[in-house]
């Protein structure tokens, strides 16, 4: 782990939050039980959240898992 | 739009608060990365002078350690402390100026108090790299025991390799706090 970005996984949260209703990233992390600077770090590819928050993620956004995460191709 | 650009625009459409404060979890590594520095340098700056001056097995060392592990300990504690109520102030000030600055009511951020995953997984990684230098410290302890050294080798070994790996491991911490986990 470390690195430039710690993870290859791309999201896109900030511009399914506008989406939604312009949710802030302090709405959505109360929504997920996690801190906003944690919602932060996910958006800006620093964190990968775990399975089970990747789907608590999408269901508040109300858009199918892959629709909020994808991975490159290219990579095993 | 790369992860790059949507942070760029999360700062100007106005769904995020710019000001990204530290996490809980941050703000306790750099407290206690503080106070195990200050004890450090507090030991070794009573210790090493005493070392030029006299016999190694007429040096004076378990008092200092003891405060220096004091300081470690209480410095943390405090140095938490301050470092909440620090945010706490930053958070009202910076939600007065953007109320000032935007003309409209903006809400104060609730301030966290709590660790969450993300300081878990993190607190996690960087305590294994701590580890593996008290590990490493307890090896050159036996070492040093088995080759009959003075206990005041013995002491400060562990005393010194304790210190630095908990100075690493938070720089580790630090580090996937600021550049990704």
């Amino acid at each position: 782990m470390g690195g430039k970005r710690a993870t290859r996984v791309t999201n896109q949260i900030r511009a399914l939050r506008a989406e939604y209703g312009d949710m802030t990233q302090a709405a959505l992390a109360r929504e997920i039980g996690v801190t906003r600077q944690t919602v932060i770090a996910i958006e800006q590819g620093k964190y990968s959240p775990s399975l089970e928050m990747a789907f608590q993620i999408a269901r508040v956004l109300r858009v199918p898992l892959d629709d909020v995460f994808g991975y490159p191709d290219g990579g095993t | 739009m790369n992860a790059t650009d949507e942070n760029t625009a999360d700062q100007t459409d106005g769904l995020a608060d710019p000001r990204e404060p530290m996490s809980y979890g941050e703000r306790n590594v750099w407290a206690s990365a503080i106070a195990v520095a200050i004890s450090f340098v507090f030991y070794l700056a009573v210790i090493i002078p005493r070392l030029l001056e006299g016999p190694i097995d007429q040096i004076s060392w378990v008092t200092p350690m003891l405060w220096a592990i004091g300081i470690s300990i209480v410095g943390t504690i405090v140095l938490s402390i301050l470092m909440a109520i620090g945010s706490e102030i930053g958070g009202a000030i910076s939600s007065s100026v953007r109320s000032a600055l935007t003309g409209r009511t903006v809400e104060r951020e609730a301030p966290v108090h709590a660790e969450d995953v993300r300081d878990k997984d993190i607190s996690a990684y960087g305590e294994r790299v701590t580890m593996m230098g008290m590990s490493f410290a307890m090896l050159v302890a036996l070492v040093l025991a088995m080759m009959h050294a003075n206990t005041f080798w013995i002491g400060s070994a562990m005393f010194v390799i304790g210190s630095v790996s908990s100075l690493v491991g938070a720089g580790v911490k630090i580090h996937a706090y600021r550049r990704g986990f």
